[in-house]
């Protein structure tokens, strides 16, 4: 049950993710790739103003939905100019400025949310407060999938209002002959910066949603991988189709998870490396997510930023994360079960 | 000037993967990400053939040779039907990208995910004039070398590479001449497929590899191709070489970590600015790009 649970939490937030990326991808006929890149700034912006400044849910996601939508002219800018392959470079080119900003933005003896330390690079953000609505504290994770699906729903009747209404009704229109919508007087490129900027924002708040759920942040969420998950997920379930990107997320969510739960160590994604309550160590592998971290796992996987074999910083990034993971939990008032290390053995027993 | 050399050296492997990309981009238009999966998957090859006890030249051949088979493979299943069905770019970008994740998907069951080298002695060392040179750096600069002098002499006297330039300048003309369009895609591919794994091959004796270096490889190419002019084929070599160097002195003045960010940067200032690279010409983006 509690798996379902899990499964259900993450289908809400891909929804966010496929609907939202719909609107570049399938109403701007523009392939990003930089969504997970928003995807990761509106969840570290969350992440950072709840732990930091102890903001709660709403306000910190809008503040991080504006953000993004700031941020996304980076992509929206150079889509006045460019088409085709040359956009899906440039908006490469974002998420990997983005990705290295996360990852880099880090000193080892600032504390972690100051000017020099605002990311904590590849260690990650570990503890990320649980959502909070008037000051209730939604750390349940069967109460948190009502609240996702509640935004998730919020989130879809908008996208849906926003495509049939006249602006989504240009927006397409542009989409299959921008000539002939610009020879009608409507401004193409305001349209296209407006459609990228709600299209990130809305991603930012899935990425909030996500960081409230899993209480674990680190640069993997902006990766590539993540942006190409994403983009194959809207492909999947139908570009330009509002109900397709809905049943891609469905499939996407179900088989990556069912992937995931089957083999031992090696779980389809990264984000799962933290923040699984109910690990049976000696049992095949049945995970389950959710809820505050009690665990701190370190999968196989390439895209594990504590095991990356690209990087001389995998083993420091991982004893940083054993180091601070008690300490982490602590403050979330659960204790990890085990630690286990990268090779996916058991470490330590009962912190 | 140790740093310029390890720049220059390091450059002419993204140069040789960028004239990779070329061969397939220009004749054909396909943005061929799959060569990120022959990229990963040649050195795997070349370590099992080695393992199954062939001596090191006959492993490195088979190697080479089931990239270029590979490659083909992409071509005639994939991008083939893809181009006779008249797809977009956006089309053959997305399912090339889907032959990449295969191959590494594949690579990733079959050897796992660790680091590998190979196992050929010693490295030595050579200094010149106050620079030291590497073993694997002195082998890496000469292929790269060899591969980008034998593509220039292909093209530029050789009637394929002729042929393949008037492909790349206008593909309904060369049909119209009663050429086999097919048969010249191939060649791309098969000459793509060649570069790449040498590219790899180097590179893999040179710093290792793992089955998810090829698509980040292939990334740095498709810079160096912006960088140097997509509508040539020397562009990219040169700016593969510039690449490197810029990559080598960042790291020299500022850190390693902000390589991918530069690089990055690069590529964005390029397409906006000067969006027909160093030596391309000048015409306007969209009326090439639609």
């Amino acid at each position: 049950m509690s798996y379902l649970i899990h499964l259900l939490v993450y289908f809400d937030i891909y929804v966010i993710v496929a609907l939202s990326l719909n609107l570049v991808v399938g109403y701007c006929g523009m392939l990003t790739l930089a969504h997970a890149a928003y995807y990761a700034i509106g969840g570290y912006s969350y992440a950072l103003l709840s732990l930091k400044l102890g903001w709660g849910f709403l306000p910190a996601t809008l503040v991080a939905a504006l953000i993004a939508a700031i941020l996304s002219l980076a992509v929206s800018l150079p889509a006045w100019r460019l088409k085709g392959d040359f956009f899906v470079l440039v908006s490469l080119a974002v998420q990997a400025l983005l990705f290295s900003l996360i990852y880099n933005w880090s000193d080892p003896n600032a504390p972690l949310g100051s000017w020099k330390n605002l990311t904590n690079g590849p260690y990650g953000i570990i503890g990320v407060p649980a959502a909070a609505l008037v000051g209730i504290r939604i750390a349940v994770p069967s109460t948190y999938l009502w609240f996702a699906t509640a935004i998730a729903g919020g989130c879809g009747f908008l996208l849906w209002r926003l495509k049939t209404s006249p602006w989504g009704r240009v927006l397409i229109s542009a989409r299959d002959d921008e000539l002939a919508a610009r020879t009608l007087g409507k401004n193409t490129r305001l349209l296209k910066v407006q459609a990228i900027a709600i299209s990130c924002a809305f991603a930012a708040i899935a990425g909030a949603l996500y960081a409230a759920y899993i209480g674990y942040l680190d640069p993997s969420s902006a990766s590539l991988d993540q942006s190409i998950l994403m983009l194959s997920m809207v492909i999947v379930g139908g570009m330009g189709n509002f109900r397709g990107p809905i049943v891609g997320a469905l499939i996407g969510d179900v088989t990556l998870k069912r992937a995931g739960a089957r083999s031992q160590f090696d779980i389809a994604e990264p984000e799962l490396l933290c923040g699984l309550n109910d690990l049976s160590l000696d049992g095949k592998g049945e995970f389950f997510g959710g809820g505050r971290p009690q665990i701190l796992l370190c999968t196989h996987r390439h895209d594990c930023p504590l095991h990356n074999a690209s990087t001389r910083l995998s083993f420091a990034s991982f004893r940083g994360a054993c180091r601070s993971g008690p300490d982490a939990c602590r403050r979330l008032k659960t204790r990890p079960v085990a630690v286990l290390d990268y090779r996916g053995d058991l470490a330590r027993d009962g912190l | 000037m140790q740093i310029i050399f390890n720049g220059l050296i390091s450059g002419a492997a993204v140069a040789l993967l960028a004239v990779a990309f070329q061969t397939v981009y220009l004749p054909t238009r396909v943005f061929f990400l799959g060569l990120a999966g022959l990229y990963s998957l040649a050195p795997f090859l070349a370590l099992a053939a080695q393992n199954a006890g062939l001596p090191i030249a006959g492993a490195l051949a088979v190697a080479v040779a089931a990239a270029i088979l590979l490659a083909l493979l992409c071509e005639w299943l994939n991008h083939g039907p893809l181009a006779r069905k008249n797809a977009s770019d956006g089309a053959h970008l997305i399912s090339s990208l889907g032959l990449y994740i295969v191959l590494v998907q594949i690579i990733a069951i079959i050897w796992g995910n660790e680091t590998k080298e190979f196992r050929l002695g010693q490295h030595w060392t050579m200094h010149i004039g106050g620079v030291t040179f590497t073993s694997s750096q002195i082998v890496m600069a000469t292929v790269a070398c060899a591969a980008l002098l034998s593509t220039w002499l292909l093209l530029r006297v050789s009637d394929i590479g002729l042929r393949l330039r008037a492909l790349a300048d206008d593909p309904i003309q060369f049909a119209l001449f009663g050429y086999n369009v097919d048969g010249y895609r191939l060649v791309a591919f098969g000459l793509a497929g060649a570069f790449a794994a040498g590219s790899s091959l180097v590179t893999a004796y040179d710093i290792g590899f793992d089955p998810y270096g090829g698509l980040h490889a292939v990334l740095l190419a498709i810079v160096a191709v912006i960088i140097g002019g997509r509508t040539s084929f020397a562009g990219p070599a040169v700016g593969g070489l510039l690449l490197g160097l810029a990559r080598a002195e960042v790291v020299w003045y500022l850190s390693a970590r902000w390589q991918e960010a530069v690089t990055f940067a690069a590529l964005a200032l390029f397409l906006l600015l000067r969006p027909q690279g160093l030596f391309g010409h000048q015409n306007r983006i969209e009326a090439t790009v639609q």
